[in-house]
């Protein structure tokens, strides 16, 4: 970890012409300075396991900036523009919405990434994420989240761990009704689309 | 070998046969609802099972496991989402994007009038 490094992945983020790249690049140098490793989730992480369909607007990163950590950033070159961190020369928003990810740690997954690396959200929990955020509206399987959650089914359903997905759904059932009904339902939604289009 | 590919790959064998999933429950003496629950992966069947299986289909089978799955491209993702959802089926605009988030966008030529148009092209399409 160290901040010339992170000066490296960002200069290389400068110049990249990928936007998905550029994301993770970024994420990547946070991590080289950041005392929590941040975790890449929301629309960047479903770009990475979508193949780049969803078009996200900012880099979500789970995590933590400290107050004596501000300066440091500021000396990276990014400023401080209403919740987000923007970084002007590679022209990428961050977020951080939270501090830990909703799902499980050992999933996350760390990626190469120009001379750093990027840690993401597990696919799974990905999924399970898009399905939470399709409970506002589960019986509808054209909210963004449902499409959300079917474009990464679609695009890894091979790579998804179903019975985790599964036990994860059972036992938000069991402890959280309100949220864990609708989740099946948006699930069962999303799950019927999926296998629909397979059998194509 | 994850449940679903598994899955695929017997709804697979058992269409080549010619034979419903109906037709094979009676063979196995189980349920059609048994087998759309080992076909759509949402039971992992055992090796006896998978062997009753391709008995009742009629054709020798192989599995073959330790073997990664095959990577999948980025353009075999975006294949993918596009055959069901379509092309641009994510307009970054409709989350009223911050004004840094539309700088960003902007600087990627991601223009609100990119996603508008593409939406005014599929609706006259359907």
């Amino acid at each position: 970890m160290s901040v010339s490094r992170a000066r490296e992945l960002l200069a290389q983020a400068g110049v990249e012409p990928d936007r998905l790249q550029r994301h993770l690049l970024v994420a990547a140098a946070l991590r080289e300075v950041l005392g929590r490793e941040p975790i890449v989730v929301g629309g960047t992480a479903e770009d990475l396991y979508t193949g780049d369909v969803y078009v996200e607007t900012d880099l979500d990163l789970c995590g933590w900036v400290s107050p004596e950590e501000h300066d440091l950033l500021r000396s990276l070159g990014f400023t401080q523009e209403g919740r987000h961190w923007f970084h002007a020369r590679s022209k990428i928003a961050v977020e951080f919405p939270e501090t830990t990810i909703d799902g499980d740690e050992a999933r996350v997954v760390r990626r190469a990434v120009g001379s750093g690396i990027a840690a993401v959200i597990g696919v799974d929990d990905l999924y399970l994420d898009r399905i939470r955020q399709a409970t506002v509206d589960e019986r509808n399987p054209d909210s963004e989240a449902a499409r959300a959650a079917l474009a990464v089914a679609l695009a890894s359903y091979e790579e998804i761990d179903w019975r985790y997905v599964e036990r994860l759904i059972k036992e938000t059932e069991r402890d959280n009704p309100p949220l864990g009904k609708p989740m099946r339902t948006a699930h069962r939604v999303v799950r019927r689309r999926l296998l629909a289009a397979l059998k194509r | 070998m994850d449940a679903l590919t598994l899955g695929r790959k017997l709804a697979r064998k058992r269409q080549e046969a010619g034979l419903t999933q109906a037709d094979v429950a009676a063979r196995m003496g189980t349920t059609q609802a048994a087998i759309s629950k080992i076909e759509s992966g949402r039971v992992l069947p055992s090796c006896l099972v998978v062997d009753r299986f391709a008995r009742a289909i009629g054709t020798p089978m192989e599995i073959v496991f330790g073997v990664d799955p095959r990577p999948v491209s980025r353009e075999e993702r975006r294949r993918r989402v596009e055959r069901v959802l379509g092309r641009d089926a994510f307009n970054p605009w409709d989350r009223d994007p911050a004004p840094v988030e539309a700088e960003s966008l902007l600087a990627d030529g991601l223009t609100r009038e990119r996603f508008e148009s593409q939406r005014v092209t599929s609706s006259s399409r359907g």
